[in-house]
């Protein structure tokens, strides 16, 4: 029986008061089973970044040309009522009487926002009067006097050629306001000529501190502008709102502060955001009319705009410093390496997906913690071409 | 149930734990983490003693905190946290292994027999050690001695527990003390081996060093 006491007061002994060391990976296995959706918010928020993104480039795309539409297409609709109204109980005597009544000039060319109902009554009438005194040689030449440019898409003749007088002349007319809008994004594009894309950009990435073998996820939002150079060549810009969520070892926190930690804290919590201006140079590896293979290479400047860190020891105390705040203090101009290869795939015309995995370099330690902070994921790009124009003239004649 | 298990009991932490109790019953974040990390030695400590190695006591252990931050409603505060969180641990351990316990009956006459009883003088084991010991064991004769050795529980007590009768309670614990008895002398045989070591101290030491 001596054995067996023994034995229970060795283990009882020995095993009653343990001094176990923390595990901070415990917790947090613990910690996304109790709050398991804060962990979550943070996929789906690239999600709706990304979404958002290809939700304005949708609307940028269809509805700026779909004006063009809605105005054309209730045009003719109302004149062909008029039209029917007007022409079924009579003959040309109603038509002289209500062209007499509004006997303007058919000059519409300038005033575009008289694109109104009225205007094109007077439209109406107008051309009721002109059509039997106006063939399609002098529509054009009227057209070409009144500055616009010779640029009518076929579509559009062929269709008055097949129309009788009535139809025809109102189809010019609409076809006149048409090609206004059609002339002044001519004009635009004129002017952006040097290919200038615009792209939204959701990047998700896994931060941390070099060395310290601990990464987590972190991210950004941002807008970039691409320059075209050559066609392989082309320089990149922008804005990036990024999160730098990292922990580390507190021997990887290194501020510039005289303040000693009387009880040094085991792991640094860091979350920091910060705005990333990147200026990159792009090569385009290869590519055809639909793929592209891009390498980007350049140096980002990151703005810290608010560092948090929470402190966390051994042995829990209140008293010890919990977190330290810095906002705005840390600039890195040009700090920081970028590197990266896009793959991107053009939807139509106007529109193309990229798909960026990068890596971002520290060449100078980073925020208050004066850590080596790194970021390696996969960016996600809305690319928009030839955003100002309008139309890119498919139908121009060569 | 837990007595002789104490945490650095001064007003000051006491205090700090009513603190972190109400703010888990806000459900707030910081709270949790600061009583987990509070109480995460002791439970740790009982968590490793029943589980097979410490990825199980890990799970054991985020059980019993899950449980117990879900029902931190039902912890009344007049009492003392710890044999409450205490007992919590050592259900979600028992819980645990509650399949493996189902064989508790199933034992082997054999065991019972041969010549155990020798007196030992033990050294002085690391703690390390002895909880490899304990995790070596069976989850059912590690269970019992556990709950009896270290817990402090009578064997009316176990048997209700662990839903095993008196006489299967008793069995197993005869059986995991001798099981221990019989590692200890292996780990102690091991270490006079490497013993002699300390006599041709150079030499000895780079044959031990090229052979590991």
């Amino acid at each position: 029986m001596k054995a067996h006491n023994d034995i229970d007061k060795l283990f009882k002994d020995g095993l009653g008061k343990p001094d176990i060391p923390f595990n901070e990976l415990d917790w947090e296995e613990l910690d996304k089973q109790l709050h398991p959706k804060p962990k979550r918010r943070i996929v789906p928020f690239f999600w709706w970044s990304t979404a958002a993104g290809i939700a304005a480039t949708l609307i940028v795309i269809f509805l700026l040309p779909g004006k063009n539409n809605r105005l054309s297409v209730p045009a003719i609709v109302k004149q062909k009522s008029k039209y029917n109204q007007k022409s079924t109980p009579v003959n040309t005597d109603s038509k002289v009487e209500k062209s007499n009544e509004l006997p303007k000039p058919i000059v519409i060319t300038n005033d575009k926002t008289s694109l109104s109902v009225q205007t094109k009554k007077t439209d109406y009438k107008r051309t009721t009067k002109s059509i039997n005194i106006l063939p399609k040689e002098n529509l054009i030449q009227s057209i070409a006097q009144n500055n616009i440019l010779p640029v009518l898409p076929k579509s559009s003749i062929e269709f008055e050629d097949g129309k009788s007088s009535i139809t025809f002349s109102k189809q010019t007319i609409n076809t006149n306001l048409a090609l206004q809008k059609a002339n002044n994004s001519v004009i635009k594009t004129t002017k952006t000529k040097p290919g200038f894309v615009l792209a939204i950009i959701a990047a998700p990435d896994l931060t941390g501190i070099q060395k310290s073998g601990r990464s987590s996820l972190s991210g950004g939002i941002g807008i970039e502008a691409t320059l075209m150079l050559t066609k392989r060549l082309s320089i990149t810009t922008g804005a990036a709102y990024a999160k730098k969520i990292y922990d580390s070892d507190f021997s990887l926190y290194n501020p510039k502060s005289n303040y000693v930690f009387k009880n040094q804290p085991l792991n640094i919590h860091a979350n920091c955001d910060v705005l990333d201006i990147p200026l990159n140079v792009n090569y385009k590896i290869s590519g055809n009319n639909r793929n592209a293979l891009i390498l980007s290479t350049g140096l980002s400047t990151y703005l810290m705009l608010k560092e948090d860190y929470y402190y966390s020891y051994e042995t829990p105390n209140s008293k010890w410093p919990q977190s330290y705040e810095v906002k705005n203090e840390n600039q890195h101009y040009l700090g920081i390496a970028n590197i990266g290869v896009t793959f991107q795939r053009k939807i139509n015309s106007r529109l193309s997906l990229g798909i960026t995995p990068f890596a971002k370099i520290p060449l100078t330690n980073i925020g208050y913690g004066n850590s080596r902070l790194s970021s390696t994921g996969v960016a996600v790009s809305v690319n928009m071409t030839n955003l100002f124009s309008k139309k890119e003239n498919p139908s121009m004649p060569k | 149930m837990l007595k002789g298990e104490s945490v650095t009991t001064n007003r000051d932490s006491e205090h700090l734990i009513k603190e972190y109790i109400e703010g888990c019953r806000r459900n707030d974040r910081n709270s949790q983490k600061a009583l987990y990390k509070h109480f995460y030695s002791f439970a740790m400590g009982i968590c490793l003693r029943y589980a097979n190695n410490r990825l199980d006591a890990a799970g054991i252990l985020n059980d019993s905190f899950f449980k117990a931050f879900k029902n931190i409603s039902k912890y009344e505060s007049s009492k003392a946290f710890l044999p409450w969180l205490g007992r919590i641990v050592t259900n979600t351990a028992i819980d645990f292994y509650r399949s493996n316990l189902k064989f508790a009956g199933h034992m082997d006459i054999d065991d019972i027999e041969g010549p155990a009883q020798v007196t030992m003088v033990y050294e002085k084991l690391a703690y390390e050690d002895l909880i490899n010991l304990v995790q070596n064991l069976s989850p059912a004769y590690r269970t019992v001695f556990n709950l009896f050795a270290i817990d402090g529980n009578s064997h009316e007590e176990i048997s209700e527990l662990l839903n095993i009768s008196i006489g299967t309670s008793k069995s197993n614990l005869f059986k995991a003390r001798l099981k221990l008895q019989e590692m200890i002398k292996a780990l102690e045989e091991k270490s006079y081996k490497i013993l002699p070591a300390d006599d041709h101290t150079n030499f000895v030491q780079v044959r031990l060093s090229t052979n590991m």
